[in-house]
């Protein structure tokens, strides 16, 4: 293996000097080494592992247009952001001339020839935010080292932006990446035994976390969530006010939506089955015609044959179950009292161990909790409540005291949490307790936030009238509530519009499926004589074998 | 204990296994009295790997069953032996990835050798699978999900073919082929167009289509959706049209709020997937970078 270029790559941010080998043993395998200012390897990789990006630390876009080899890796920096940041072959010229007055920079020597390419931290925003972004939650984990086989222990941790490790031994931060380059998450197994998440970001690198407590599917179910609200928040926009949350319209064109999705997929299911149908009736053909040779074979013959057929040739289809479409059930649509927030969140009750996605909802004189089919969990009556702690702007808990029995607590996890938190803490005054860290987050996070959740308050007021709204904290008027509810029609013009459409396509639908399924019955008839009639001749045919044998 | 025991017997068939053969090359070659010898031997070695795999220890019993499959390579039973690299690459499957590729590949040669193209696709898209999940090369993933596309469609069993194919368009537009994960959308939804009882999906295919036109270009995005209205007129009526036209107003204004508010009125009807999550990602991350013009690397 010989070193074919080297270069001093200077990171300005740290002010250490880096070499760059690359050695070229074979083509297929590259190895690219760094070395620090004295000589250490830092680390090395080999360039046909895959390689992508993530933003949030150092990029090495430019380095990698000037090795001109289509897959690079970047330094790493010893100030705690320790390697990792790979660029891929998409990196383009101008983006360099763009980056110009970055903060940080790398200098590529070769031989006499000095560039010095300048860039920032990519995404210095990013990374600006994630650090002084609220910390949502962490797990302790392991994580797969790509470059070295082996997993590390430490800390997963998931701010709104983005999704960070931690190793336990040096406090290194070994991967970050922020949620909006993840491709897909996804609930796997490592070597089939343990359970693990796995996060594939762009470029497809997968990122594997093992050994997560307190169990596998919370940890998924929070990031999930928070991924998705990536998308479905804007900065401008605040929390789902009640208008956009559940008009009975859109509740059931929701359901209705989701009836036709599923009744889509069963059609899609049938027709597949229909033609697999045909391919076993086609068999069947063969099969015969096979059974009229050996017919014919055994007539004319008079010596022992061989027979050709094995039992597995015989795959029955497999039974057909018209699956229709599972009405889904109806979550209580009809709801008496007004809303005030609903949002989406991660639902565990007592023990972390059985965290779900859902939705918490805020009425005038009550907590609810959904699950995701909207099937109410519980719901908290507002003077039962005995306590609700906040333990990060993200996470709160809600407590009901039974005297004997076991308490009622939800804790639950969204990132729409500070507004609500908000709310909270207006209605339930008293009984919210800001804890530990989240008395100062909580604060400065409601405060950040103040200018997104500002229309909740408008639309809020609007609904129920700032009076009212102020006198609920003390008294709980319940006999102003019923009105909130009849300010909105229940169902409007469009959805019923909407409604139609999808009603009448179900329809069609239902019939598609209806005459498809009296085709495959057709079908099976004959699938089943055709069975009965091979069935008989080989019988017949094993006879004439016996006398001949 | 039972496991322990379980190996132990499982090597000692083994052993016996080879000796049979051996000794079948040794004084009976080509014999007769050979042949059966051998035949003794593949039976010993599909109980040898029956008992590694009770004792789990899969990539033994891989290794016995890909024995027992050259064997039967050799007596001519290409069936058999087919169904024994099978059996090898699930066993492997547990543990070597790698090697329970190369056990299916065989079997899949033996398979199209002998026309059957169907097993040999389905085949395909377990190794398909294996690159998916344990070796994560998703460029093999796809290669072998075309090809095995390819033979369905051979096979006339277009719907199986279908679903190959839109595999192979989710993970090209995920690794930004987006040329290549439109002619995919648009030829299933072409195809299912015309089908009683396909035609409902066909505008989930056009609507993905539309959305990969949308990543790369705007204005494709708005051409393609005209000519998606024209040739599927129930797609004008579609909650995902509609969704379409309000991003593309949302983009052209460069109003990431508006752009937002649509996405999530559409969630609430229907939760998106993860794929159409990283679309719309991608997409609202264009109006951003553009809007705040800052040198937000891609």
């Amino acid at each position: 293996m010989s070193v074919v270029w080297k270069f001093s790559v200077t990171l300005r941010f740290d002010f250490s000097l880096f070499l760059l080998c690359i050695c070229f043993a074979n083509e297929p395998c590259t190895l690219v080494c760094f070395h620090d200012g004295v000589g250490h390897p830092h680390f090395q990789c080999r360039t046909n592992v895959h390689i992508s990006y993530r933003v949030g630390l150092v990029v090495m876009t430019s380095l990698c247009l000037y090795l001109s080899r289509k897959d690079f890796i970047s330094p790493s920096c010893r100030n705690g952001l320790r390697m990792s940041c790979w660029s891929g072959p998409r990196s383009c010229p101008s983006r360099c001339a763009q980056l110009a007055e970055g903060r940080s920079s790398v200098r590529v020597t070769e031989g006499m020839d000095t560039e010095t390419y300048v860039w920032p931290w990519c995404g210095a925003a990013d990374l600006g935010k994630m650090s002084s972004d609220v910390c949502v939650h962490s797990w302790p984990c392991s994580y797969y080292l790509d470059l070295e086989k082996r997993w590390v222990s430490g800390k997963l941790s998931l701010t709104p932006h983005s999704l960070k490790f931690t190793a336990d031994r040096a406090g290194e931060v070994l991967m970050g990446l922020p949620l909006s380059s993840v491709v897909a998450i996804r609930k796997e197994a490592s070597h089939f035994i343990f359970r693990a998440v796995t996060v594939l970001e762009r470029g497809h690198v997968k990122h594997w976390f093992g050994s997560l407590r307190p169990s596998r599917d919370v940890v998924f179910n929070i990031i999930e969530h928070f991924w998705r609200e990536l998308l479905l928040s804007g900065q401008g926009t605040g929390v789902d006010v009640p208008s956009s949350a559940g008009t009975r319209g859109q509740e059931l064109t929701g359901l209705m939506c989701s009836s036709q999705r599923r009744l889509e997929v069963t059609a899609r299911v049938l027709h597949h089955q229909g033609e697999q149908l045909d391919s076993v009736m086609r068999g069947l053909d063969r099969m015969e015609s096979d059974l009229d040779v050996a017919n014919r074979l055994l007539t004319e013959l008079e010596s022992p044959s061989w027979w050709p057929f094995r039992s597995n040739f015989w795959k029955r289809a497999a039974e057909v179950k018209p699956r229709e479409a599972t009405s889904v059930a109806g979550g209580e649509l009809c709801r008496k009292e007004g809303v005030m927030v609903q949002v989406p969140a991660v639902i565990s009750q007592r023990t972390e161990s059985h965290a779900q996605p859902g939705r918490l909802t805020v009425l005038v004189s009550a907590l609810e909790i959904h699950n995701s089919s909207s099937v109410l969990l519980h719901r908290f009556q507002r003077e039962d409540v005995d306590d609700i702690k906040v333990h990060s702007p993200y996470e709160v808990s809600i407590r009901q005291r039974f005297i004997g029995k076991p308490d009622v607590a939800y804790r639950m996890i969204s990132a729409k949490m500070p507004e609500v938190i908000r709310i909270l803490e207006v209605q339930f005054s008293k009984k919210v307790q800001l804890l530990g860290d989240a008395a100062v987050l909580g604060s400065s996070g409601a405060t950040s936030s103040a200018g997104q959740s500002w229309p909740v308050w408008p639309e809020a007021s609007g609904l129920m009238g700032c009076a009212a709204h102020r006198e609920l904290p003390e008294g709980g008027q319940e006999g102003g509530q019923p009105q909130l509810q009849r300010a909105q029609p229940p169902v409007s013009e469009e959805d019923t519009q909407e409604l139609m459409q999808i009603l009448s396509k179900l329809k069609e639908l239902a019939l598609d499926t209806e005459a498809e399924l009296e085709r495959q019955d057709a079908a099976l008839d004959g699938i089943s004589t055709a069975v009965d009639r091979a069935t008989l001749t080989m019988h017949k045919h094993n006879q004439r074998m016996q006398r001949l044998t | 204990m039972d496991n322990a025991g379980k190996e132990r017997e499982a090597v000692q068939l083994m052993a016996e296994a080879e000796k049979r053969v051996k000794s079948s090359h040794s004084f009976l070659r080509g014999l007769f009295g050979g042949n059966t010898r051998i035949e003794e031997a593949c039976e010993m070695y599909t109980r040898a790997a029956n008992m590694f795999k009770m004792a789990k220890n899969w990539s033994a019993a891989g290794n016995a069953f890909c024995q027992a499959a050259k064997l039967h390579m050799q007596l001519q039973s290409k069936h058999d032996s087919a169904t024994s690299f099978v059996d090898a690459g699930n066993a492997y499957k547990k543990a070597d990835p790698q090697e329970a590729i190369n056990c299916l590949n065989a079997a899949i040669d033996i398979y199209t050798d002998m026309g059957r193209f169907t097993i040999a696709a389905k085949h395909h898209i377990t190794i398909a699978e294996i690159y998916e999940t344990e070796l994560v090369d998703i460029e093999k993933a796809i290669a072998h999900y075309e090809q095995s596309a390819d033979y369905y469609k051979g096979e006339e069993s277009n719907s199986s073919a279908n679903k190959c194919l839109l595999k192979v368009a989710a993970y090209a537009a995920q690794l930004e082929q987006y040329q290549k994960a439109i002619e995919i959308y648009e030829q299933v939804g072409a195809n299912t167009m015309d089908n009683p009882l396909l035609k409902y999906s066909a505008k989930d295919y056009f609507f993905k289509a539309a959305l990969c036109h949308f990543i790369v270009d705007e204005l494709n995005a708005k051409l393609a959706l005209e000519k998606y209205e024209e040739m599927f007129p129930a797609f004008t009526d579609s909650r995902e049209c509609k969704l379409l036209k309000k991003l593309l107003e949302a983009h052209e204004e460069q109003n990431s709020e508006a752009y937002t508010e649509a996405v999530k009125e559409f969630d609430s009807i229907s939760r998106l997937d993860q794929w159409l999550t990283t679309m719309l990602l991608r997409i609202k991350k264009s109006i951003q970078g553009d809007g705040e013009g800052d040198g937000d690397l891609k």
